[in-house]
């Protein structure tokens, strides 16, 4: 059966089987930034894209029940190469490590951004509920959140500094990001 | 394996569907079960449900009348919805999945860890259910005992009465785990003499339930003790091994939930998760 869905701004149209997984649809058109980590059984969330602009896990939709609809991955954010406010906050505040889930954590702090400005701990916690993050800190969460709201606001908002150290050293104790935080981003 | 996939477009239509295709068909509403692959085998045909326009929430007499087709996160961010079922709602804890499932759905699903139908049990909601007869009205605690044919087209939930006291409590392994058992209350209190409690109860049994002997023993008297409600709930309840816990935990945690729900309720403290 074939389906019409906007994806990340663009009209597309899908030959799809109708048992056949949004998650499965969209890594075989090459959107690799939609992950599997639990096997479809919707408890990790790495599969996370925006859905008319809501978080929802991609493995637990079929792919007519988009039909119509506008979804949105993490490539939306860079279309250019560019890198979103977004983006550049979770390099800079050190919350993207092994990068599997950062796509879903970029989408759900996007849609939380989107309903408050600023928001609170708690809607943090909420906005990052349905994702299992395996390798990053926790706390570094809330961080790259306020970062990104106050680099939306203000885009030349830089992390706050940290004394560095080492000063034969090109590297160690250097504020540097992540060599591939910028790929990882990215999806 | 799902070979059709159907979209009706009114409830006469879905029902004509399902009686034409019988057991090789099943609704499809969100889908956060029935797309999960915990769930079995899928059917042939789902029948979707999102183009019935279940899914407005209205009041009506003094009643919260929420669409089926509604999510879960609908429901949680109206504020028309009384805050005992939005604070059982928010249990649910991830917000992806809140974002679309749909409350009909998840009643459908009878899940027996449910949060949110302990709540809906403890409110006296009802359901309205469409059938190829006519429609009916039926208590959601009759509907996941029986678990009638039919589609829910609808949830009505009256406001609280004035002095009712509600309030939820679940015990989980983890912050996203499901409940191992998920407890709502509703009461009013007297002169601190316990009146017309309901007590529901999930997680040990095949579905929610009514502790109705807890229930009586609770009425007309002042609220017993923590421990004395846990002994009362354990003789009640006759928990199942499950790899969540054995009985005797599942037993002792049923207890537990209870015994705070009753308690947060009778110092007026809306439901907490």
């Amino acid at each position: 059966m074939k389906i019409a869905v906007r994806v990340n701004g663009v009209p597309r149209e899908f030959e799809v089987r109708p048992g056949e997984r949004v998650r499965d649809l969209l890594r075989r058109e090459q959107i690799l930034s939609v992950r599997n980590g639990c096997d479809g059984q919707g408890s990790c969330g790495a599969c996370s894209i925006l859905l008319d602009g809501r978080t929802v896990n991609s493995c637990l939709l079929l792919a007519p029940q988009i039909d119509g609809k506008k979804i949105h991955t993490v490539e939306h954010l860079a279309p250019n190469r560019e890198l979103s406010a977004i983006q550049t906050a979770f390099i800079d505040a050190g919350v993207v490590q092994c990068g599997y889930c950062t796509p879903a954590l970029l989408l759900a702090t996007e849609a939380l951004l989107a309903r408050h400005a600023q928001p609170t701990r708690d809607q943090v916690r909420d906005a990052f509920s349905g994702i299992f993050c395996r390798c990053t800190g926790y706390e570094q969460m809330f961080a790259a959140v306020e970062l990104a709201a106050r680099r939306l606001a203000d885009p030349e908002h830089a992390p706050p500094a940290v004394p560095e150290f080492r000063d034969d050293l090109r590297l160690v104790g250097k504020m540097n990001r992540k060599v591939d935080g910028p790929r990882l981003v990215r999806g | 394996m799902i070979e059709h996939f159907h979209r009706p477009r009114t409830v006469r239509e879905a029902l004509a569907l399902k009686r034409r295709l019988q057991g090789r068909a099943t609704f499809l509403a969100g889908g956060t079960r029935l797309n999960s692959s915990e769930s079995g085998p899928p059917p042939e045909h789902f029948i979707s449900l999102e183009g019935l326009g279940l899914d407005r929430i209205e009041t009506k007499r003094g009643q919260v009348v929420i669409g089926a087709l509604c999510t879960l996160q609908a429901v949680l961010e109206d504020r028309r919805v009384p805050a005992a079922l939005k604070a059982a709602v928010a249990q649910v804890a991830s917000r992806n999945v809140r974002n679309a499932a749909t409350i009909g759905g998840h009643i459908a699903s009878n899940l027996p860890w449910s949060d949110v139908i302990p709540m809906l049990v403890a409110l006296e909601a009802k359901l309205g259910l469409a059938r190829p007869g006519g429609a009916a009205t039926i208590a959601v605690a009759d509907y996941v005992a029986r678990r009638p044919p039919g589609l829910i087209t609808r949830i009505v939930v009256a406001r609280p009465a004035a002095g009712r006291l509600t309030a939820c409590r679940n015990a989980r392994a983890s912050a996203n785990a499901r409940s191992i058992v998920s407890a709502a209350v509703s009461l009013a209190l007297s002169r601190q003499v316990v009146r017309q409690p309901v007590v529901a109860l999930g997680g040990v049994a095949e579905h929610v339930q009514r502790l109705t002997a807890v229930e009586a023993a609770l009425e007309g008297k002042p609220l017993p003790s923590s421990d004395e409600i846990q002994a009362l709930v354990g003789r009640s309840v006759r928990a199942r091994e499950a790899l969540s816990g054995s009985a005797a935990f599942r037993t002792y945690q049923a207890g537990a939930v209870v015994a705070l729900a009753l308690r947060d309720a009778a110092r007026g403290r809306e439901a907490r998760a």
